[in-house]
Formats: C-alpha cells, structure tokens, sequence
C-alpha cells in the first residue's frame, strides 16, 4: 500500500505525519464546513485555515498526478484559487468538506492532464496476479491507528483490484484505460472492479 | 437501490466510464436524488484515500496562492479593524490633508473651510494577509493622495500602488515608499477612477517600478476605498 507513496522522490520526511490531535473526525469536519461557509463570505482567515488544514492532502492527491513539483504546486494554486471562488457551493449535505476539496483537486489535476494531451500509459504489470483470496481474514482485522476506512478495505482486496482502484482515483484512468494498460480484456476490468466495488461496500459499511 | 446501479454510481463517482456509458450515467444519476446520494456516498469513501499521501506543499506556495486571490472585498472583517483604527487614522490624515490644502497658500483660508475640504476625503485601509500595510487618503479637490506606510514590506524591489478600477483594471499610481508617508500627486486621468467601492492594491515590482506598465508582481496588501 505504501509503495506508491515511496515512489514519490521526494525524502520520507518531508511526508506529512498525521496530526496529533484530540479532535475527532466530527469536531474537524464541522470546523472545516464553518470555515468555508466563511471564506464564501470573502474571509480571507478562513481561506488560510482551509488551506492549513487540508493542503497536504490536496498536494499529495496533486502530486500523484503530476510527479513534478513544479507541475503538483500549479495545480494546488489553481485549486485554492477555485475553492476561494467556489467556496459558496459547497453543500454540507451533500458532502463532507474534505470530500469536496480532494474532488475539486481530483477533477482539476485530472482536466488538466487531459487538456495536455497526456494520459498515463505506464503498464500496469501487477494487477495480473491471481487474486488473494487466502490473505487471512485474521490479520486484516486490526485497522492500523490514522488508517482510514477506505485505505483499510482496500488492504482487503487483492493487490490487483487494489491497485486498479488506486490507479483510477489517482489518474483518472477509465476501464478501457486500464484494460489497455493492463493488456486485459475490458470485460475482465470490469468485471474484477465491479467485484471489488461490491467487497468495498460490505468492508465499508 | 438495485446492485446494478449501486455499482453504476460507484463506476461514476470514481470516472471509470467513458463515451455513451458515461453519458447515460450522468443523465440518469442527475434525474434521481437516490443515485446521487449514491454516487456522493462513493465518492465521499474513495476521498478517504487523500489521507495516504500527504506531503505537505512549500511555504512560499501559500504566499503565491494568497497574491493569486482578487482583490480583497475587505468586507466584514475589514470593517471590524476599521472602526479600532478609524479614530486614529482619521487624526492623522485629517491633520495631513489640512496640511496639504494649506502650503500653497499659508495662511489663507479660514479653518471652517479645511473642516469641509476634509469631509470628502476618500479612505482606504489596506491590509495583506496579517496586518495593516497602509492607509490611504484620498482628496479629490487637490488630487492628491496621501500615503501613510504602516507595515509595508517588498524585500528587493519597489512597491508599486494602483487603483482598481470597476472592471478590474488595474491603473499605475507609481511606485510609494514604504517606511515614509508621503503625497502624490494623482494624474487627471487617474482621479475619476478613485471612488468609493473601488479598490487599492500594492505590488512587489522591480526597481523603479513595472516596466510594462501592468502589475508583474505579487499584491502585498489591499483594500477598498470608503467614503468618510
């Protein structure tokens, strides 16, 4: 699971550690959800507390994207600048505020590679691994401390569909992108993350 | 919810379809709050996966965000600072632009008279990001403005004032020192722009100013011009 994180050449320290906070998930997502409503208001404030607290993920969504730095730092600018205009559409409802930033950062990275021309076309050699049933159900049981749901159940699927999951989040690749860099048949793509989506769905909850 | 469009929402919060599927999902998932609520539970879970790679971007990058914002609206938060430093301020500039309307002429012109001038004086505070960068008086009469420097910092180079007219252009003021209050004399063309609603802004530029004539640097501080 770590693997895509050590690809980055970037020094293992520079990679955030999770913050040690008391606050639960709650208390940070109405914080959150207050300091847009603000920065729709033109609060300057709350768009450097937004920013605090959730640009090391939007980088690190951004940087997945783009390897360079240079490229990463681009998009998260544009990215902020959107959120700072857009602040106003966010919809508590319908979203939690981190749900909505990481897809603006998604959506915006992903245009942007495609507005280029570019599409990610390296082989993905390891999804053809038969997949691992037998993985024991026991050692998978204990969610490490700051792992999210998401990053748990997918330790649950093999690391094929794991890592078509991944791919598709991180750049976009569609089925038919991943059958051609996988040399699957689409039928079998589509199939294994439609299996994968339904293990995720009882995993999650 | 049949497991054919659970997964159908699943496939397009992550963008997996393209072409005719993706356009078929979209109109079906736009037409039925159910889907959607779907689609949003999909997505919300799989942006759990930003956690995983967190790096935390360079410190000058919040600097470059913060300079890329429009101008400041300065709004509520502004007025707050506004009303704890106008008292001051109006001291001070109001002593300024008495002193102004008075050289050319010392002593003519009664006191009651410079009272008035002083009422239509424009003010703007500007602001950058922590604190109180300048204040701005503006005296449409004289065309001059005067420019009190507060915390006013733009390493090597020259801070450049502009205004910010309604449609966002930005017109030349000239280049304003940044540790001494000082008097400008606004070009006529320039005057009409400065009005209430409209905006000041400064920015870091090279050594005697922007040498094309439109801001090349960051905005360092600004702020909107009210009426006394």
């Amino acid at each position: 699971m770590n693997v895509a994180v050590a690809a980055f050449p970037f020094p293992a320290a520079m990679i955030a550690s999770r913050q040690m906070t008391t606050q639960t998930p709650d208390d940070e997502r109405s914080r959150l959800a207050a300091a847009l409503q603000r920065v729709a208001n033109g609060d300057r404030k709350a768009f450097h507390e937004v920013y605090r607290r959730t640009s090391a993920k939007l980088f690190g969504v951004c940087l997945r994207i783009f390897a360079e730095r240079e490229e990463a730092e681009d998009v998260l600018q544009e990215v902020y600048v959107s959120v700072w205009h857009k602040a106003g559409q966010f919809d508590p409802a319908r979203a939690s505020p981190i749900t909505w930033l990481v897809t603006m950062a998604r959506n915006r990275a992903i245009d942007r590679l495609r507005a280029r021309g570019r599409r990610i076309m390296t082989p993905l050699d390891t999804i053809g691994e038969p997949a691992d049933e037998s993985a024991s159900a026991l050692d998978c049981m204990i969610e490490t401390e700051g792992e999210t749901r998401i990053e748990y159940c997918l330790g649950r699927l093999s690391d094929g569909d794991a890592t078509l999951i991944r791919t598709a989040f991180y750049e976009g690749a569609t089925y038919s992108e991943l059958a051609e860099r996988s040399r699957q048949p689409l039928g079998t793509i589509k199939s294994r993350i439609r299996r994968a989506f339904l293990k995720l769905r009882e995993c999650l909850g | 919810m049949s497991e054919d469009d659970d997964l159908m929402a699943a496939e397009w919060a992550l963008g997996l379809l393209d072409g005719a599927e993706a356009e078929a999902a979209a109109a079906r998932i736009s037409a039925d709050p159910a889907l959607q609520a779907r689609a949003d539970w999909w997505r919300g879970q799989l942006a759990g996966l930003a956690e995983e790679g967190k790096i935390v971007p360079r410190e000058a990058l919040w600097a470059r965000i913060s300079a890329a914002l429009p101008i400041n609206d300065n709004t509520a938060r502004l007025a707050q600072r506004w009303r704890a430093t106008a008292l001051a301020m109006m001291v001070l500039t109001v002593g300024l632009m008495s002193f102004i309307v008075l050289r050319p002429v010392p002593g003519s012109g009664p006191a009651p008279a410079d009272a008035a001038q002083s009422a239509h004086v424009l003010l703007a505070s500007l602001v950058s990001d922590q604190a109180l960068s300048a204040t701005i008086a503006f005296d449409p009469a004289q065309g001059t403005l005067a420019v009190a420097p507060a915390a006013l910092e733009v390493g090597a180079g020259d801070a450049e004032l502009w205004i910010i007219a309604a449609d966002g252009t930005a017109n030349s003021l000239g280049v304003i020192d940044t540790h001494t209050a000082a008097t400008h004399k606004v070009a006529p063309a320039h005057r009409s722009l400065i009005a209430p609603g409209t905006s000041f802004a400064i920015t870091r530029e090279p050594r005697g100013g922007s040498p094309t004539g439109q801001a090349t640097g960051p905005i360092i501080a600004s702020g909107k011009i009210i009426a006394t």
